[in-house]
This record gives C-alpha cells, sequence and structure tokens, in this order.
C-alpha cells in the first residue's frame, strides 16, 4: 500500500475521535440547516431541474460564454488573464504583485488559490498574505490547510483555536467565541487598512455584464473588493452563468444547500475597477480564469462535474465524509466532490483510489443543487481506474473470485457451503477476521461480514417456498428483485 | 482579445466540439409565488379591492421586510415625517452613546429626487458627513455609519447598495453601526425585481452592488454563532413613507 493513500489517511483519520464529533456535529448541523431551507422552498426539484439546464448550457457553450466574460470585464475597465496552468495563474499574480510593489495581501475565500498554492509562492517572495475568513485564518495560523467547503477549520477545536490566537496576541485571550471573534476583528481590521491587494475566489461570474459575484457571511469579501488599491479574483473558468437571472437562481440554490440560510449576509457584485468620481474601492481588478485541469473533464462522460456550485451539500450527507473529514481526501476538494473531480484534476494514477471513498449510497446525488450524478460518476471511476490497471492487486483478485462464485447458482451454492467451514476459525462478531490472500490484503482495508449459518435458500426452502422455473421469487409488485439494480451498479459489481 | 486568449479558449472549444449542445433554457423567470405562509411568499395585495389591495401591498411588503431581517439580528422601522426620523436618530445616539456618526453625502441618494427636509434630517442627525476624500482612517473610528438604501427586498430582509459618482462604499462597512434609509417606493418583493432593475447609467453595471441581509456573522468557532466579526454588528433599517 502506498504511503500518501488514501487507506492510511483514513485511517490516521480515524483514529481522533475529536475530529469524528467535529466533523459529525458541524455536518448534522448543514444538513439539517439545509433540509429545513429545502423543505420550505416549495419547489426546490423544479428549481435544481432548471439550475442543472442552466449549467448544462452554460459549459456546453463554454468558449463563447469566457469570451463574452472576458469582452465585458475590460470594457467595464478590468483587466482579464486566462491561466491554462495552476503556474500561469501563480505567475501572473505574482508578477503583478511585484510590478505594483505589493508587500501586503489580504484574501477572501478562494479554493483555486489552495489548488494552486499561492500563499506559499507569494511567501517565497516576502509577500504577507493574511486570509480574512475567520476559518481559513485558523486554518493559516495553524499552518493547515481547509477541511470543509463552507466550515473550513471545523476540525480546530475551541481550545486549539484559543491558543492560536493567544499566540497572536502575546498574551493569554479567554476561550469565548465573542472574545476570539473580537480579537480577530480587531486584528484582520489592521491588515484590511494597510492592505495593497485583495485577491478573492469567485462564485459566479454573470457573463452578459461581466460581473464578479462573492457571497459571505462576515463581510470580508466587501472588505477585500473595497480597501486594497488592487482587487485580483481567482476564478474557475466553470464558474460562470450566462444572465443575472441565472445569478439570482444559483443563489437561491447557493445558500440553501450550503448552510440552510435563505441568502448569505452579504453578496457583492464588482463589475470593473473603481469609476471616476467614486471616491473608493479599487483602482484596477485583475480577473485570472483558471483551467488547471478543468478542460479534461470537458466533451467526456464527466463534464457534468463541472456544473459544481460548490456548496458542499455533498460532504454534510456523505457517510464516507463525515468519518474521516476532509484532509482524508489528501488534496483541496473534499468529499464525493472531491473523490470525483480530484482524479479528473490531478490525475487517475495516484489520485484514482479516491472513488473507493464512498459507500455509493447516492446521498450525494440526492442533495446535489444542480443534480450532478455524483454516485454513477464514483462508479466509472472506479471502472476506469480498473481498465488503466491501477486497481491494486488484492482487489481485482477479489472481484475475480467474486465473479466465478456468482457465475453459476450450482457453483455459487458449493462455495458458501464450503466457505462457511472455512471461515470458522476466522469469523468472529460476523465478521472475517483474517482470511487466505487476497483475502487478507482485503481485510487490511475494508470489513468483510462472513457468510451467515443459514442461507436465504436455505431458509426459504425450510420455510415451504418453491424455487420458481425462473430462478429467483417474484416480488408483489411482479418485478424480480434484481431489475432494481442499475446498469452502471451491475458494472461495477462485476 | 490578447494572443493568450486565443489558445485557451482554442483549446476550450476543440474538447467541446463533439458534445450535442443544450438549448439555453431561457432566463430564470423566478419562483412560482403562492399565499400559504409555510411557502416563502410574500403575500400578495388581495384582487378583490384593487385600491385597497395597492396600499396593502405596500403594506404586506413591510411586514415581511421587518420580520426576515428580525429573523437575520437586524431592525427595521418605519417613519411617517424627517422631523419623526430626526427624533428616533437623536434617541438611537442617545440610547447607544454614539459619539461620532458618519454620514455619506446625503444629496447622492438612489436617485436623486429625496426631498429636501429628509436630507436635511440626516444632515442633523450625522455628526460628520462625508467629504468624498475621507480616508478610511477616518471612517474606522466612527461609531455608525448612516447611508441611503437603494433598494429593499422583502422576501429576505434585505438591502441593496450600489456605487455611484461621490458615495463611499465603507460608510456603510466600517463602523459597527449601519443606518440604512430606505424610502418605501424602492422596496420591492424578490432579489429578481432588484437585479433586472439595476440602472446602466455608463452602459455598465454600477462598480459596487452589494445585498446586505443582517449583521456580519461567522459560526466558524465550534460553529457558536458570532454577531459583527468584519462587517457592521448591527443593521437599522429605516423606511421612509
Amino acid at each position: 500500500m502506498k504511503a500518501n493513500s488514501v487507506y492510511v489517511r483514513t485511517r490516521t483519520a480515524l483514529q481522533s475521535e475529536t475530529l469524528k464529533t467535529a466533523v459529525r456535529t458541524t455536518t448534522d448541523k448543514l444538513r439539517i440547516g439545509r433540509n429545513n431551507a429545502v423543505a420550505k422552498i416549495g419547489d426546490f426539484d423544479a428549481l435544481r431541474h432548471y439550475a442543472e439546464r442552466v449549467r448544462r448550457h452554460t459549459i456546453d457553450h463554454l468558449d463563447h460564454y469566457l469570451q463574452k466574460l472576458a469582452a465585458r470585464i475590460r470594457a467595464a475597465g478590468g483587466n482579464v488573464f486566462f491561466a491554462a496552468t495552476d503556474k500561469d495563474a501563480v505567475n501572473y499574480v505574482l508578477q503583478l504583485a511585484q510590478r505594483e510593489q505589493v508587500r501586503r495581501v489580504v484574501k477572501s475565500k478562494s479554493m483555486v488559490s489552495e489548488e494552486i498554492e499561492l500563499n506559499s509562492h507569494l511567501a517565497k517572495h516576502d509577500i504577507e498574505t493574511i486570509e480574512t475568513d475567520l476559518g481559513e485564518y485558523i486554518v493559516q495560523l495553524g499552518e493547515d490547510t481547509p477541511s470543509h467547503l463552507i466550515t473550513p477549520a471545523l476540525h480546530k477545536s475551541r481550545s486549539e483555536i484559543t491558543e492560536l490566537f493567544s499566540g497572536v496576541a502575546g498574551r493569554p485571550l479567554s476561550p469565548d467565541t465573542a472574545s476570539l471573534t473580537a480579537f480577530a476583528r480587531e486584528t484582520i481590521r489592521a491588515h484590511f487598512l494597510n492592505a495593497d491587494m485583495g485577491i478573492t475566489g469567485c462564485n459566479f461570474a454573470v457573463a452578459e455584464t461581466g460581473t464578479v459575484a462573492l457571497v459571505t457571511n462576515e463581510g470580508n469579501g466587501r472588505m477585500v473588493t473595497s480597501l486594497p488599491r488592487i482587487q485580483v479574483t481567482l476564478m474557475g473558468m466553470e464558474r460562470i452563468v450566462p444572465t443575472m437571472a441565472d445569478l439570482d437562481l444559483m443563489l437561491e440554490l447557493l445558500a440553501r444547500s450550503a448552510t440552510g440560510q435563505k441568502v448569505t449576509t452579504y453578496t457583492s457584485l464588482v463589475t470593473g475597477p473603481r469609476r471616476t468620481d467614486e471616491p473608493d474601492g479599487p483602482e484596477q481588478l485583475h480577473v485570472v480564469i483558471v483551467d488547471n485541469g478543468r478542460s479534461n473533464l470537458l466533451g467526456g462522460g464527466y463534464q457534468d462535474a463541472l456544473h459544481c456550485i460548490r456548496c458542499g451539500a455533498c460532504q454534510n450527507v456523505c457517510p464516507v465524509y463525515r468519518h474521516i473529514g476532509g484532509h482524508a481526501y489528501g488534496w483541496v476538494y473534499a468529499g464525493p466532490i472531491g473523490a470525483v473531480i480530484t482524479p479528473l484534476l490531478q490525475g487517475m494514477e495516484q489520485w484514482g483510489e479516491l472513488a473507493e471513498a464512498s459507500s455509493l449510497c447516492a446521498a450525494c446525488t440526492e442533495v446535489c443543487p444542480v443534480n450532478i450524478p455524483l454516485h454513477d460518476m464514483l462508479i466509472n471511476l472506479r471502472r476506469d481506474n480498473n481498465a488503466l490497471g491501477y486497481t491494486p492487486r488484492s482487489h481485482r483478485a477479489m472481484f475475480r473470485m467474486w465473479r466465478s462464485a456468482f457465475a453459476k447458482p450450482r457453483r455459487f451454492r458449493l462455495t458458501l457451503q464450503a466457505a462457511r467451514l472455512l471461515q470458522k476459525p476466522f469469523a468472529r462478531e460476523q465478521r472475517l477476521r483474517w482470511g487466505p490472500p487476497p483475502i487478507s490484503s482485503w481485510l487490511k482495508e475494508r470489513d468483510l461480514p462472513a457468510i451467515a449459518p443459514q442461507s436465504f435458500r436455505e431458509w426459504w426452502q425450510s420455510e415451504g417456498g418453491s424455487e420458481t422455473s425462473s430462478g429467483g421469487e417474484i416480488r408483489a409488485d411482479g418485478k424480480r428483485p434484481d431489475s432494481d439494480i442499475s446498469p452502471s451498479r451491475k458494472e461495477a459489481v462485476e | 482579445m490578447n494572443p493568450g486568449d486565443e489558445q485557451f479558449l482554442r483549446n476550450v472549444r476543440t474538447r467541446l466540439r463533439n458534445r450535442s449542445k443544450t438549448e439555453y433554457p431561457g432566463p430564470w423567470p423566478g419562483r412560482t409565488w403562492t399565499s400559504s405562509p409555510a411557502i416563502e411568499s410574500p403575500r400578495r395585495p388581495s384582487s378583490e379591492s384593487p385600491k385597497e389591495g395597492l396600499r396593502s401591498a405596500a403594506g404586506c411588503l413591510i411586514d415581511r421586510f421587518t420580520v426576515e431581517l428580525a429573523n437575520v439580528g437586524g431592525y427595521a422601522e418605519r417613519v411617517a415625517t424627517p422631523a419623526q426620523l430626526l427624533t428616533k436618530l437623536e434617541d438611537l445616539r442617545a440610547r447607544l452613546n454614539l459619539e461620532q456618526i458618519m454620514c455619506e453625502d446625503p444629496n447622492e441618494s438612489a436617485d436623486g429626487s429625496e426631498s429636501a427636509s429628509w436630507i436635511a434630517a440626516i444632515q442633523l442627525a450625522g455628526r460628520v458627513s462625508l467629504s468624498t476624500d475621507a480616508e478610511p482612517t477616518v471612517l474606522e473610528v466612527a461609531n455608525a455609519g448612516i447611508t441611503w438604501a437603494d433598494w429593499g427586498i422583502a422576501e429576505t430582509g434585505s438591502i441593496v447598495l450600489h456605487t455611484a459618482p461621490g458615495r463611499r462604499r465603507l460608510v456603510s462597512l466600517l463602523p459597527r453601526l449601519h443606518i440604512a434609509l430606505l424610502p418605501l417606493k424602492q422596496l420591492v418583493a424578490t432579489r429578481g425585481e432588484v437585479l433586472s432593475n439595476i440602472s446602466l447609467g455608463d452602459g455598465h453595471w454600477p462598480s459596487n452592488v452589494v445585498i446586505v441581509t443582517g449583521p456580519s456573522r461567522t459560526a466558524d468557532i465550534e460553529n457558536d454563532l458570532s454577531i459583527g466579526v468584519h462587517g457592521p454588528a448591527h443593521v437599522h433599517v429605516f423606511i421612509l413613507e
């Protein structure tokens, strides 16, 4: 097993009880909030169906809308740079900062900046970057990385936060939320007032007007786009909507899905830098449109993953995420959406195994505000990963055994009977504890239930049931039980 | 177009070449409204008496706005005359011990049509009226900032502020208390109505439009809600009738 494998990281994550409790508490709160908000809105399915069509149309015509967006931003006095790779994006920001003699940068939340590791690149050139979202600030002080899209510091406890803030203050701080928040307000306010450059992410960009939309609850997004003389917005190239009406629709979905709010406290709509006769606002606006692997998804079977609006709802319902938290996924994006896009953006060989970090329960697909079929994509990724030969040998051996046992009814019955006898020394509490290879290596990563003392077939016969000629029982609704299995599921089982 | 753009966009175009293209479903028409209180929607005026309906439409919007803003920790109240506004502002100042109130140039209202008497009241209440070249540090020490609200959104209790020549973004952002003056005729039901009615003075959207829904908040420390982390901790809206 690779040392940097998701299996190793999972084992580490599972050892921390505090992490498990923190993840569960936060995701429960967000999940319940989301469910209440969705129940209230009444026609949520109609909304997300509409949003799905808007997103698909936009990505299908991405070149057209990007061209339009860039033209509108430039017409409003802003600059646009298309960055094909992470390096291109970093270099653009770095050169701009050096040209403008920028020493201090304030940042509001940007996942793209995490992708391109912008902070560390700026630090290498003596440019100080301060994260201003409270959660991101905590993560930055702890020299850590975000573990959730919406609540990046959910893995940090109050005592850890108090310690970090006390370190900055140079005196012990009281651990109550009000004191800690007041300290953050005061400290970060000074950074806001002194920064030369503000860097933001982009929730959506509106092609028809050249507008960048940012949502925050704290107000740091407003600060970053109002105080420094230069504003840089990092935008994943897919975060685009055609019109303001479409933005309205996405905003309806985003806050409700993310936190259960109807709307976030602040929605900032930025169109170009400050105009003539305006007393404040940035003198320069630079929008950096980043590909960084996204075009790999265009035109293929995973294109719909680019519809994502980064609400985090799939993380909050995922039984895997809820147990292991965000860091075990190993890169910037965690949860079901992370398991889908990380291999596609960063390469299957190293990251394809993330598709295994799912129970395929489809809870993610059920909550997705733009109907991305996440669990189907995870199955397809498993298939691709296998076809590329990246699946561990133990997995392949197990599935070969499985297939051969399942192929013929008679063989299946004999295998069961033999296995029931052979498992005796290794089965405890209905789980296999050990087995010969490849079972032994399978068991390092997963549970394998022991074979039950009586099979369903045997029980059925003992109850006086008879086998039908078609070889299976017919349910009350007239369907055979296996007709529930979707084609994609069948492939995955094979 | 810059030369770098072309290569980037060509790559996107090439990859989408064989894709069957989805039609645009049309600009989103907005949600359908029902009058059931269980569903999020503003109440509609009764159709039986159109005259009464118009009056109550405004009343419904005010009610809804006030309730929604209170739900997120803000406060809205209606004022009928400039004299009443002045009394209430003086009252706020005394109650919250506001030593310095900053005020954006009150002549720069949403559409420049606010009556001189409202403006006089605001100028009297604001200890310091801002000149356009004031430094952010000047604002930083203010206890409260008074601005016009260009729009109000009843459905969410939001106010909308946009930039214009002479208007400062920071007055509504840096002080701990934001006092917004919302002319009743600018109060609408939904965000969609605002987005489709933003005026394009010079053919562009204003450089900054911000939709503010209550005070600044965060729950980043162990899910514990905290008010006033970066933006104002208090939002007080006066609806001017």
